[in-house]
């Protein structure tokens, strides 16, 4: 009844317009001061304590790494080498664009932030090369939507630290999935360029592809020291954005040149609006969780479930729908700070592995990415290519099946999670 | 006048916290494999750091209208109606914002009170927690001047849509980035054939 209350409530404050934050806060303080007897006080508590989560704050370093990593030009070479790696084939610049989007998703932890970075160059380079404006948007927008799948991946910190599992081990989970989702949709692609005739870009040896190769380099030596140094238990998740940050700013400044001191401040900036915003969210949906966890929400839901004797392939289904229909109104953090913890202890009591859990919802925000009518990747990429809204979402549907077949081949067969984190811990 | 003071003051608290909070963790990583020592202080610091950059930046954001909303219910009504909506929606705000701020000031009061000071950097415990109050008071005072210009009709949310919010700093970055890129991309297009030549 309560928790009723509690989402009703909050779903007509975001319908209203309220900031998603604000309804999450004013949400929660209604129902506190209302409805138990607890001090309002743990309104402002919480949105303190929010900081002191060490994990979460991996988030605002890994923004200030893609902001760095956008404007230095590392996204550019990464793009050339992408051309070279597979431009040849057919349709090679959608191709090129899908592995741009797998590379970029692998040094930065956010969906949009990809679709910036490889569509501001990729949806100009491929409507001049020919090819459909819909169909280069379709491909980005999902493309994408990569950069959460992929390691680092702000919603996988995010749910390993509302469930308190380990950071490392969500990363190494997600790096099968991700290259998964990435092939197969370099297979789709390939398929309908084949089908369509599309044009594709010469060969140009493979001298050329090692000097891509060199120039993308630094950037890609990116991929090793997150990954790696958090595997290797060089430093924890929270260091490893913290010298992301320095190392993309280092070679922003120093290697690529590409940037100067005088545009360091306006980067910084840029990068702290982007944090305030999402760790506000952040922390107005922490507030929300607790007065859940206060009013025994998770367990009694669990119970429920329990009782209806689910099965975890229906469960599992469950979690997708209910997901997928939150994805239409929030924002991915908030998502998974209130409703990992309630799936959470379902999971475990019907014998569904935390950590795959984890890799399912973060793959099912990726839909969510390109799913209407709030897919953030749609309104980034629309605003990329100046078309309209409905334009763009009627470019992306169809890749939007081809998104939840993979999400269910991802659900159901948890190897591809739980393969590589079974071999490293 | 004032406006145009807390803004620089906003904006210089989050870029350079953000900054020092940046090299602070960095320092230590290497302090720790390089010179074998660590400042068990750095985390700490950073996590207070951050309280004050993510309140007083969320309060900027109100300012700069950068808090994520949805609009696809509101845009469909006229251009008086959204008025009058958005004025409610900044009603609800200000009944978050104004409470929050008075139950900070007294938790922050308390915490003054009792005097304790911080775990590892051994400050006064307040000077983290102020930010609370200070990111509240200041959001009130943007939430205001917002409510102000929707009065006056000259913006129609509080917060934007998803689809301005990225309009707005993004896209501006991305579109002088492709012209920069495309005029890069000719310059090391020559620098190579040179080296080819050479």
């Amino acid at each position: 009844m309560a928790g009723a209350f509690l989402f009703i409530g909050l779903i007509g404050l975001l319908l209203l317009g309220v900031p998603i934050a604000i309804s999450l806060g004013f949400t929660s303080l209604a129902f506190i001061t209302l409805a138990t007897e607890d001090p309002a006080t743990v309104v402002a508590q919480k949105l303190f304590d929010t900081m002191e989560h060490t994990t979460l704050l991996a988030i605002p370093f890994f923004i200030l790494s893609s902001h760095f990593l956008t404007t230095g030009g590392v996204s550019a070479r990464l793009i050339e080498f992408a051309k070279a790696l597979v431009g040849w084939m057919r349709g090679g610049l959608a191709m090129a664009a899908v592995v741009s989007c797998m590379f970029f998703a692998a040094i930065s932890g956010s969906s949009p932030a990809t679709v910036v970075a490889i569509g501001s160059i990729m949806i100009p380079g491929m409507v001049s090369a020919g090819y459909d404006k819909s169909f280069a948007v379709g491909v980005i927008a999902t493309a994408g939507s990569l950069g959460i799948l992929i390691p680092p991946s702000i919603p996988m910190i995010v749910y390993a630290d509302a469930v308190e599992e380990s950071v490392g081990k969500m990363f190494v989970a997600g790096i099968i999935p991700g290259i998964f989702m990435g092939s197969f949709l370099l297979l789709v692609t390939w398929l309908y360029a084949r089908k369509t005739n599309m044009p594709c870009e010469p060969w140009h040896g493979w001298k050329h592809l090692f000097h891509a190769f060199a120039r993308a380099f630094w950037g890609l030596l990116l991929i090793l020291i997150v990954v790696g140094g958090i595997y290797g238990g060089i430093f924890t998740p929270t260091e490893a954005a913290a010298v992301a940050a320095v190392y993309s700013a280092f070679i922003a400044l120093f290697v690529h040149r590409d940037m100067g001191f005088k545009d360091v401040p306006q980067v910084m900036l840029a990068a702290a609006k982007m944090t305030s915003m999402l760790m506000f969210i952040i922390a107005c949906a922490m507030i929300f969780a607790h007065v859940l966890t206060e009013e025994q929400l998770p367990q009694m839901l669990a119970a429920k479930v329990v009782e209806q004797d689910l099965s975890p392939w229906a469960f599992l289904l469950m979690v997708n729908v209910i997901l997928w229909f939150a994805g239409d109104f929030m924002e991915p953090s908030a998502i998974l700070l209130i409703l990992a913890p309630l799936f959470h202890p379902i999971a475990i009591s019907l014998g569904i592995d935390p950590i795959h859990l984890g890799i399912i919802m973060t793959t099912n925000m990726e839909v969510g990415m390109i799913t209407p009518p709030v897919g953030l990747n749609l309104y980034v990429a629309a605003g990329l290519a100046g078309m309209s809204l409905g334009a763009v979402t009627k470019a992306a549907l169809p890749w939007m099946i081809v998104l939840i077949i993979a999400l269910l081949i991802i659900t159901y067969v948890p190897w591809f999670s739980l393969v590589l984190v079974s071999i490293l811990y | 006048m004032i406006d145009r003071i807390l803004v620089g003051f906003e904006q210089f608290i989050i870029t350079v916290g953000f900054a020092v909070a940046t090299l602070l963790l960095f320092a230590n990583v290497v302090a720790r494999y390089a010179f074998d020592t660590g400042f068990t202080w750095a985390l700490e610091a950073v996590q207070y750091l951050f309280a004050w950059v993510v309140l007083i930046g969320a309060a900027h954001g109100v300012r700069a209208g950068i808090h994520l909303g949805i609009d696809i219910l509101t845009i469909r009504f006229s251009e008086p109606t959204q008025r009058w909506l958005g004025l409610i929606a900044l009603a609800i705000c200000l009944a978050f914002s104004i409470p929050v701020l008075l139950l900070s000031i007294e938790y922050t009061y308390k915490i003054w009170q009792w005097g304790d000071l911080t775990l590892d950097l051994q400050i006064p415990q307040w000077i983290p927690y102020l930010a609370i109050p200070v990111g509240m008071s200041l959001m009130t005072m943007h939430l205001i001047g917002v409510g102000i210009r929707i009065w006056r009709g000259d913006q129609l949310h509080v917060g934007r849509s998803e689809h301005d919010a990225i309009r707005q700093d993004e896209l501006k970055q991305a579109q002088q980035q492709i012209l920069e890129e495309g005029l890069k991309e000719e310059e090391i297009e020559k620098k190579l054939d040179k080296e080819g030549i050479k």
